[in-house]
């Protein structure tokens, strides 16, 4: 093999290794946040609204818009609908599982504690009050939010649950809809 | 001495009160685990 050669093939193989790593680095990194802010009527500023077909949560502003994001929503059987409210506000809670995810996860700890890879709710936790034990949160399965996979919660990212944290207080309504 | 007896007795008086929280966190307890569905 000519010199000339061996140096066009170093080359490329340099070019296709630079590319593959930019590539991997973006194709690795999660999407940390994905609020919108977007046109939206019906709801009294204030209220987060939860339209479960379309897997995406709005916090209703004062001037006919909202903040929209995307969310992870009941799978199959899980899904449901009504009229609550916020009843507590928890960062990086420890977290147990209730009777019906133990039941389906023996093998789960009775407690898993706040800000650990394992634990489900991730960066904070909004209850719901109505006595399912269903919460807005975030999460440890970044790639899960956006589509049908919960029990009945709502599951943001962990970027977009801290920022939903501080538009929110305990007694702010929450209406699911389909 | 006479601030640290202010002290003691403003901490006897607050928890006889039954002030056993600070904002929502109970004083020397770690918040109980949530308990919801995921």
């Amino acid at each position: 093999m000519l010199a000339a050669d061996r140096y066009c093939v170093r080359r490329f193989s340099f070019l296709l290794f630079a590319i593959s790593f930019v590539a991997s680095v973006f194709a690795a990194a999660p999407v940390q946040a994905a609020r919108e802010t977007v046109r939206f009527e019906g709801y009294m500023p204030g209220t987060v609204v939860v339209k479960t077909r379309e897997r995406r949560l709005y916090f209703v502003l004062p001037n006919g818009t909202a903040y929209r994001y995307p969310v992870g929503v009941g799978r199959s059987g899980k899904s449901w609908t009504g009229s609550v409210y916020i009843n507590g506000k928890h960062i990086k809670p420890d977290w147990s599982p209730p009777a019906e995810v133990k039941r389906d996860n023996p093998r789960l700890p009775d407690v898993i504690k706040g800000g650990t890879p394992q634990n489900p709710m991730g960066a904070a936790a909004l209850t719901l009050s109505g006595g399912g034990q269903y919460a807005i949160h975030g999460t440890n399965v970044p790639n899960s939010v956006g589509g049908f996979v919960s029990y009945g919660c709502f599951r943001m990212y962990n970027e977009d649950i801290r920022d939903l944290y501080d538009h929110v207080f305990v007694g702010t309504p929450v209406v699911v809809t389909n | 001495m006479k601030t640290l007896s202010v002290l003691v007795v403003v901490s006897v008086a607050f928890l006889a009160a039954g002030c056993t929280t600070v904002g929502k966190v109970p004083i020397g307890k770690t918040p109980a685990p949530v308990v919801t569905k995921y």
